[in-house]
């Protein structure tokens, strides 16, 4: 093959994984939903959505998000990617919902390994996980695409 | 008595053999000035006067909340009111179903901010969206069945709220928390358009309200007896809580239609509210006008003399995950001839653990 060829292929390949749903909105997180759930994919606008309580069923399950600490890198950059705010107010605006009755009190997860387990308890669970974690997880759990 | 009640509620939702309940504080500590300019027309001093717990479990579809405030009033004692208590079950993304005693869906404040002071840029609420038992306007709470649900609209939703209550009793600070005194139930219905993409964070809504008052005697304290009223509630709504904007607007008209005679009392009332986020500090400003018919509402107990504007300037600093710190300073100018404007500046520590 020429190097033209080379060059047509590989373009086409980043074409394709360009067009691909991505297991993740960008590097460092992946979201992840109970096995049960048949979603396979949500739009950004829907994961805004599920996390603070304006959508509230997940395939006809009561939604249950996980949320990580402030710090945390792998939930920095999932608020960063998908709501684009600080993390403290996105916290601030799920603690708010959850006061005004919007949506159950999320659970606090401190690893891959908490969230894993949070969400592999609850049919609609909705967790965040690192990329890393989101190569090795158990079939109770399963990584939902995050679109445009 | 109350107190005994308060703790046994406490004590139970800590309780390790019960289902998972969470219990979150909210209150506030505030300090505040209030004059007219003259010696005599000036008062200050301390309120500690606020203390929540705010309980809420979750079983799959189901789920529970309650809301119980210990609060002091004029007599400077503490009492407890059970501010909600909420029983909801979410059938489908368009349909949840909610019965106990609620915020009345009515504009966005009502059932966007509740008790807690922590989330509101200010250091209390609007006055017309005040509670019933702090000179509000509007039926602030509910006692029956409240619906919801939201529907997509191709990427925008549509969103509505009904209500079926026991709705006002005779005397307007009074939530029908236990029994109706009268046959006719409150009905109320809001519909709210979400839109999406670029506006995703807007809110346009309506609602209105409907119920029938009963009729009152003659009250001790000097409140003429008044016969049945029809109440209308119109009600305006648009927010906008994106890009660290705070943005909230609500326009309502209030009929109170006396039945014996067919008089008519209208009572209008706005306040536009709006903030900018600069990482944990928020400047904001709210002004609010509200006006009496000019022969008197005889429910609210008010004149064209009680019709005001007010201006709230303030910052809150969010300083941490549990308290917000606000100050702010407001005028007050009467519609009373003579009346000099009312000066106010208020400092507040808010909490949420």
């Amino acid at each position: 093959m020429s190097t033209r060829t080379h060059i047509g292929l590989f373009v086409a390949v980043l074409g394709v994984v360009a067009a691909a749903p991505l297991p993740a909105a960008g590097d460092g997180f992946a979201l992840i939903g109970n096995a049960k759930a048949a979603t396979q994919s949500q739009s950004k606008a829907e994961v805004r959505a599920l996390y603070t309580g304006k959508s509230k069923t997940l395939d006809g399950n009561a939604v249950l998000v996980v949320v990580r600490g402030e710090d945390d890198v792998v939930f920095v950059a999932f608020v960063d990617q998908v709501f684009g705010i600080p993390t403290r107010a996105l916290l601030s605006k799920i603690k708010q919902e959850v006061f005004k009755g919007e949506m159950p009190k999320p659970i606090k997860a401190a690893s891959d390994d908490e969230v894993v387990q949070a969400v592999a308890a609850s049919p609609g669970a909705l967790g965040v996980v690192s990329t890393d974690a989101a190569g090795h997880l158990p079939k109770t759990v399963k990584v939902i695409a995050v679109g445009g | 008595m109350q107190w005994l009640a308060a703790c046994a509620l406490v004590a139970g939702a800590t309780a390790p053999a019960h289902a998972d309940i969470s219990l979150s504080l909210y209150g506030d500590v505030d300090g505040s000035l209030v004059t007219d300019g003259t010696r005599q027309g000036t008062s200050d001093g301390f309120s500690s006067a606020k203390l929540e717990f705010f309980t809420a479990a979750s079983s799959g579809n189901w789920s529970f909340l309650a809301e119980t405030l210990f609060e002091a009033g004029e007599d400077n004692e503490f009492g407890v009111d059970v501010e909600r208590i909420q029983v909801n079950y979410l059938y489908r993304e368009w349909l949840r179903v909610a019965i106990g005693r609620f915020h009345t869906a009515i504009g966005y404040y009502n059932d966007g901010f509740h008790h807690g002071a922590f989330f509101m840029p200010a250091a209390a609420r609007p006055q017309v969206v005040q509670f019933e038992d702090d000179g509000g306007l509007i039926p602030a709470h509910s006692v029956g069945v409240h619906l919801d649900g939201r529907f997509p609209l191709g990427d925008a939703h549509l969103r509505y709220d009904v209500d079926l209550g026991n709705g006002r009793a005779a005397n307007h600070e009074t939530v029908q928390v236990d029994h109706d005194t009268n046959r006719p139930k409150s009905f109320n219905i809001r519909l709210r358009y979400e839109p999406a993409g670029s506006l995703e964070g807007l809110i346009i809504g309506g609602s209105l309200y409907f119920d029938g008052i009963p009729a009152r005697a003659a009250d001790p304290a000097g409140a003429p007896a008044l016969g049945p009223l029809r109440e209308w509630l119109a009600g305006f709504h648009a927010v906008y809580f994106e890009h660290d904007l705070h943005l909230v607007a609500e326009a309502y008209a209030i009929d109170h239609s006396e039945l014996d005679t067919g008089a008519t009392h209208w009572t209008y009332a706005a306040f536009v509210e709006a903030g900018r986020t600069f990482d944990k500090v928020m400047p904001f400003v709210r002004y609010e006008w509200t006006k009496f018919p000019d022969e008197g509402d005889p429910f609210y107990g008010r004149t064209t003399d009680d019709s005001y504007q007010a201006v709230t300037v303030g910052v809150k600093h969010s300083t941490s995950e549990n308290i917000a710190l606000k100050l702010q300073a407001g005028v007050v100018v009467s519609n009373a001839p003579g009346s000099d404007p009312l000066f106010n500046v208020t400092g507040q520590v808010a909490f949420a653990f």
